[in-house]
């Protein structure tokens, strides 16, 4: 049996961001079934209060108009469904740290930075995310708000054997098409853990769970993740493979760490903003003049010592 | 067939290239990350940018990892021609003595005296001159943020020190490998798009306080490559390694080769010469075509620091037989402390740090004037939670009130902006403990996937010592005090996590093979003629001294022993006079090797 039967396709994928944002972007499948794979979605900076103005004609055009579809139109929304869960997330990140700054930049340099090594074994991501679902499913009945239930159960088995054969695919036979990467699993393991925190956050402005958290429960999720108790620890442990069992805890510190530190830096940073100054710098008062070759800053030497001694 | 290949064009492998080239061996210098010879071009004006120029980004030059997981954490570590000094702050302090075997103060027993190093302070002493007038190091000029340190220091009753000599808790500049202020340097200030440069060489000469030391040192405008003001080996030991049939042509002199972007992957051993066997060739991959070229030599040296050092000899199956390669880790277990004044610091401004305070047998801290991004690195590079949220939740992290104000834990948003907003007022200090070696710590082969360049390293730091522990609140609760000395109306602990920064002692020098991997000159004592040159041989933290310095100064006493044993030559250090690299004959013998371009 499929293990995603025993919790139930809908809530694994519902609580995972992926059904929400199949249900909110009816507008990209009728696209793709027109036009396989050129479907795009993007975000914002991912605080539950913004009007989300930049999916342009993703949202809100009804039900489809088409049942199921062919596998590769399924595989091609399912392609454009997982950057707008991965770009909502970490702009919820960076909306946590940071204001006021250029959270699209962030994004692609932590992308970058999350990318940058090794990629998980796909047998491993499919035992990963189990795990965090069953953890996320433990002792709670999820109530699935009213726009997830109406999606139809053809529809839910269609995305579900989409996301099982990219889960399945390697970066190696990809050939263009998405693979889950490493922050993908970033994405749906904080939309689990999310979904846990307040399954209120399957309902909301943005697709993925975590971007339609309140800032403090943001934190908790975090928190979560980087001191798990030990429900969460057994799950997390237990979904990684027997050799790095050991290592999965301070992999999720790293992560979260890397997600709240770069998320500040790049916040603070000109590497990420065309503006100049960038905002960081303009509120750090940073480089007043631009750019500089030097300030008129020598006072002497201490005490007008220029030279240490040597016995 | 070379006579040496050197691993590395940082820190420690660029000493050794140019000690060996000077004395007319042929040498090979391989490195994994780029060559940017146009620092003045090539540096962003942000640390970021400048890491990233020097190939973290590039998806061939994999990062070094924090754990074995894909994302790297904050590091201070990087490849490119120059390896970390390229964005170190110059500072170079020798060790404590108390570190070294001969030391018999009263606070003798004070130290990691588990791992001394098996030699005197005293044999080390002309090594350190030598590198000292090499860089050279000079003692820092003073700005606004160094006065109200000095003052500060003063007011909690620490005394000056005016040696280079360590001898008591006391505060002081620092010696830089930073040239000091020349001419117009450090009189005026100076846009970068103001037509007329009154501070471009060479009116100015050394250090013109742009502030950009951690992004590399492009200063002054115009100045030849050796005479930029911040001593990265670029800046010096490479330029002197590449024209050494030049300036030292009455050694016999000859220039190095030096090879950009080539990543070494395999050490190669001659099975054939008896138990011990013998280094004989290296293999590396091309990381532009992805090729892999093999070159033998009669001398290697590892100089790729002390988490790609142990990688490699790991990854090449190097003979382990007590278990210690990797194992060791110190990072001078650093914390930072950030203090709010009511009057500005202007901390970001001249050398990144020119003020230090040390403690024998404690450790020391010194002062960091940053750009923005630094200090938002400080504030969430924290060990765990988010200060008015969760607060630091792993114990191994646990930290005492040291009079710092509210709890350690990360700043976000407003808290963070709060901070941001007082940047020119802010006095951040760095503090650097004596951290004992504790094996547990350590450099292995992670359990995933492996990159283009074999298993990748795990950074495993598992527990620190009760005396780092203490060691570090110590320094904390003294920063403070000193910080409140200054006018700090807030002060604020990171309870900074592990970084790579300062990484050491992963390859230790010992006196036997039961209790490091090379001996008193870096050799290895199980593979003749394989030396290593970098931190990772340093048997201790050094007291809290930053590293550098006294890598290039074993790195330099290596190149000697090198010379000896495998060339039948004799050592220099003792019988010579170094030149500088500023030296007006090794400008000459660099403008020649552009010439010839």
């Amino acid at each position: 049996m499929n293990p995603l039967d025993a919790m139930g396709r809908r809530s694994f994928l519902a609580r995972t961001g992926l059904l929400g944002a199949y249900a909110a972007s009816h507008g990209l499948l009728l696209k793709a079934c027109g036009d396989s794979g050129s479907g795009t979605a993007s975000a914002d900076t991912g605080t539950p209060a913004d009007t989300d103005t930049s999916d342009g004609d993703s949202l809100d055009v009804g039900p489809p108009e088409v049942a199921i579809i062919d596998e590769a139109t399924l595989d091609a929304v399912l392609d454009a469904l997982l950057p707008r869960l991965i770009s909502e997330t970490l702009d919820g990140v960076s909306g946590t740290v940071v204001t006021d700054v250029h959270h699209i930049g962030i994004r692609a340099f932590v992308t970058a930075l999350i990318e940058g090594g090794s990629t998980i074994a796909h047998a491993d991501r499919h035992r990963m995310l189990e795990a965090a679902a069953s953890y996320a499913d433990a002792g709670a009945e999820l109530t699935l708000p009213p726009d997830l239930v109406d999606v139809p159960d053809v529809d839910v088995i269609a995305l579900d054997a989409a996301f099982t054969r990219l889960l399945a695919r390697e970066p190696a036979d990809s050939e263009g098409s998405t693979t889950l990467t490493n922050t993908a699993m970033v994405a749906l393991i904080l939309s689990l853990v999310a979904s846990r925190v307040d399954p209120q956050s399957l309902a909301g402005p943005k697709a993925a769970p975590f971007a339609n958290l309140s800032v403090a429960d943001r934190v908790s999720v975090l928190s979560q993740l980087e001191s798990p108790d030990e429900a969460l620890r057994s799950a997390l442990e237990s979904g990684a493979p027997p050799e790095w069992s050991q290592r999965v805890i301070p992999f999720w510190r790293t992560m979260v760490n890397t997600l709240y530190m770069f998320s500040a830096v790049l916040g603070y940073s000109n590497l990420v903003s065309s503006d100049d100054p960038p905002a960081g710098w303009a509120a750090a008062g940073y480089q007043p003049l631009g750019a500089v070759h030097g300030w008129s800053s020598l006072l002497g030497y201490h005490e007008g010592l220029e030279e240490a001694t040597d016995p | 067939m070379r006579d040496v290949i050197i691993v590395g064009a940082g820190a420690g492998g660029a000493v050794v290239a140019k000690e060996l080239a000077a004395r007319g061996l042929d040498i090979l210098l391989l490195e994994a990350g780029l060559r940017l010879e146009d620092s003045e071009t090539a540096l962003q004006p942000t640390v970021v940018g400048a890491l990233s120029s020097y190939g973290w980004k590039r998806p061939h030059i994999p990062s070094t990892y924090v754990t074995d997981a894909a994302p790297p954490s904050f590091r201070g570590s990087n490849a490119g021609v120059g390896g970390t000094t390229l964005t170190y702050t110059g500072n170079h302090p020798r060790p404590h003595p108390g570190v070294f075997a001969d030391y018999s103060g009263a606070d003798a027993g004070a130290y990691d005296v588990a791992h001394r190093f098996s030699f005197g302070y005293e044999a080390l002493r002309p090594y350190f001159q030598w590198v000292e007038a090499t860089l050279p190091v000079q003692t820092a000029p003073m700005d606004k943020k160094a006065e109200q340190f000095f003052r500060a220091a003063r007011a909690i009753g620490l005394p000056r020190q005016t040696g280079k000599d360590v001898v008591m808790d006391s505060y002081r500049p620092q010696e830089n490998a930073i040239l000091q202020p020349q001419g117009t340097a450090g009189l005026h200030d100076v846009p970068r798009s103001a037509v007329d440069n009154p501070v471009a060489w060479p009116a100015a000469r050394g250090c013109t306080f742009c502030g950009y030391c951690n992004q590399g040192c492009a200063e002054p405008f115009g100045a030849p490559l050796n005479q930029k003001a911040k001593r990265s080996v670029n800046h010096s030991y490479i330029p002197m390694a590449l024209t050494a049939d030049a300036w030292a042509s009455a050694s016999g002199g000859k220039a190095a080769e030096i090879i950009a972007e080539a990543f070494v992957t395999n050490l190669e051993l001659d099975s054939s010469t008896g138990v011990r066997g013998r280094v004989r060739a290296v293999t590396w991959r091309d990381a532009r075509s992805g090729e892999s070229r093999t070159e033998e030599a009669t001398v290697v040296v590892l100089s790729a620091g002390a988490i790609e050092t142990p990688r490699l000899w790991l990854n090449s199956g190097l003979p382990d037989t007590n278990g210690l390669v990797g194992t060791g880790y110190t990072d001078h277990f650093a914390d930072l402390l950030i203090g709010i004044l009511d009057e500005p610091t202007y901390h970001s401004r001249g050398p990144v740090s020119n003020a230090r305070a040390d403690f024998p047998g404690r450790g020391a801290f010194e002062n960091q004037g940053v750009m923005p991004e630094y200090i938002a690195a400080f504030l969430t590079h924290c060990a765990g939670g988010v200060t008015g949220h969760h607060g630091p939740y792993d114990g191994s992290f646990d930290v005492t009130d040291v009079g710092a104000d509210g709890a350690s834990g990360r700043y976000i948003a407003e808290q963070l902006t709060s901070v941001l907003g007082a940047f020119d007022r802010l006095m951040t200090l760095f503090i650097m403990t004596d951290d004992d070696v504790v094996e547990d710590n350590r450099v292995a082969l992670s359990p995933l996937p492996r990159d283009e360049h074999g298993r990748v390293p795990l950074v495993d730091i598992r527990r620190r010592s009760a005396r780092s522990v203490a060691n570090r609140e110590f320094l904390a609760e003294r920063a403070t005090a000193l910080l409140r000395a200054a006018g700090a109306s807030q002060v604020l602990r990171s309870n900074f996590l592990p970084a790579i920064v300062h990484s050491a002692s992963t390859m230790r020098m010992a006196t036997s093979a039961s209790a490091g991997v090379v001996d008193a000159h870096g050799e290895s004592f199980e593979v003749a003629g394989l030396f290593i040159a970098d931190n990772s041989v340093l048997p201790n933290a050094l007291g809290g001294a930053n590293p550098t310095h006294t890598t290039q100064t074993l790195a330099t006493r290596s190149a000697e022993a090198i010379f000896t044993r495998y060339f039948g030559g004799k050592g220099w250090v003792a019988d010579e006079a170094p030149l500088a690299s500023t030296d007006d004959a090794v400008t000459a013998a660099l403008a020649g090797l552009h010439g010839e371009r």
